[in-house]
């Protein structure tokens, strides 16, 4: 079993303030138009999942730019760049499959290094959804006892012992809160979270 | 048994997290193509059908649509929208099926067309976001997986319900709360 890697902005920047820079990235990765800036922006994304200790699965996401760009190749448009039997390779349709694939990969890669599981919603629904990875994470602390063999009987026998719908209270004793990484922002947190939000920011304005 | 009024808050935030886990669990199943997905996830939401009010259902839906964007990192991305959608729409089907059709449908009916209309909502969102018009080819692959999906997280429903004794405290416990709160 592979080591989970350890988050390393979350050591300098708090859940939401996070999230907000994150937000704060999207307007000009959205708006940039041309297939570099696209493509550098993706990549500056990639980097800050991996430096969150997301292990980012490499070839789903090429199959994923490589099918989006197939399916506009199916529509021919601009330049003729290659012709394979009926199957014609043009720069127009080429490069926009290209931007709209590269495209969907990045916003993944931004929303996965913003977006953590101690981030609090506000609110009756933030206060369930506290609830909710309470037993989440109760009912993990179980799973060994799955059996492939006995699912049903297994998962049964997991559920009563983590929720038993017979005990006098519900939920007795337990805090509700979600389980959380304590992390203090920084001077250093704000200053990264400012610099990260100026380079797509500075892209776009640049017209890279 | 004395019954507190937030019995139905607790039963709705777990049905939440057992989303969440059986998510997780899918997650560990090996898939023939990265895109396919069976849908475990789904299953407590078909339980739910049966005895939860339609405003908690929709919550238990809410918890595990964010709840997965946020174990996932996805919520602020297309992922988060498409699982949204496909989940609202396969819901508010698998609600109407199952009200309409009564006894005349069983779960496995229920559970399908869920799949489908799921199905349906993610090739549409999928050619006008994503691949463009050229996509619908993918339309037959998306709604065969659908119905093969569909069909097995329905007989799972039925072999659940038949056999489990948790579920059927849940489901006591949960109508009892309801009577409580009148």
């Amino acid at each position: 079993m592979r080591k989970k890697q350890p988050d390393r902005i979350g050591y300098y920047i708090a859940a939401l303030p996070r999230f907000a820079a994150g937000m704060l990235m999207l307007p000009p990765y959205l708006l940039a138009e041309g297939l570099a800036c696209k493509a550098l922006l993706a990549a500056f994304f990639a980097l800050l999942a991996v430096l969150a200790g997301k292990r980012l699965r490499w070839g789903y996401f090429l199959i994923l730019v490589l099918s989006v760009t197939f399916f506009h190749l199916l529509s021919p448009w601009g330049r003729v760049l290659v012709e394979i039997g009926p199957f014609i390779i043009t720069s127009g349709a080429l490069e926009n499959g290209l931007i709209r694939g590269i495209t969907l990969v990045g916003m993944v890669f931004l929303s996965v290094a913003s977006v953590r599981p101690e981030l609090e919603l506000p609110g009756r629904f933030g206060g369930l959804l506290g609830r909710t990875f309470y037993y989440f994470d109760s009912i993990l602390e179980g799973k060994r006892r799955l059996s492939g063999k006995n699912f049903f009987v297994s998962l049964d026998e997991l559920l009563m012992e983590r929720f038993n719908p017979d005990q006098e209270k519900l939920g007795a004793g337990e805090s509700g809160e979600k389980p959380c990484l304590e992390t203090d922002q920084t001077f250093r947190g704000w200053f990264l979270c400012a610099a990260a939000i100026l380079i797509p920011w500075g892209l776009w304005i640049l017209k890279l | 048994m004395p019954v507190r009024s937030d019995d139905r808050r607790e039963i709705t935030a777990f049905l939440g997290a057992l989303c969440l886990f059986l998510s997780a669990v899918e997650y560990l199943i090996p898939k023939p193509l990265p895109f396919l997905r069976l849908g475990l996830a789904n299953l407590p939401l078909l339980l739910g059908l049966r005895f939860l009010k339609p405003v908690d259902l929709i919550l238990v839906l809410l918890l595990k649509v964010i709840g997965q964007g946020l174990v996932n990192g996805t919520l602020a991305s297309y992922v988060f929208l498409f699982s949204l959608a496909g989940s609202v729409v396969s819901v508010f089907t698998m609600s109407m099926v199952y009200r309409l059709g009564g006894r005349h449908v069983g779960l496995v009916g229920v559970s399908l067309s869920g799949a489908l209309a799921s199905s349906l909502v993610q090739v549409a969102l999928a050619v006008t976001f994503v691949f463009g018009e050229t996509a619908r080819v993918i339309a037959p692959f998306s709604i065969g997986s659908g119905i093969v999906t569909g069909l097995i997280i329905g007989v799972f429903a039925e072999r659940f319900v038949s056999s489990s004794g948790w579920l059927k405290g849940i489901e006591r416990r949960y109508s009892i709360s309801l009577e409580d709160s009148k």
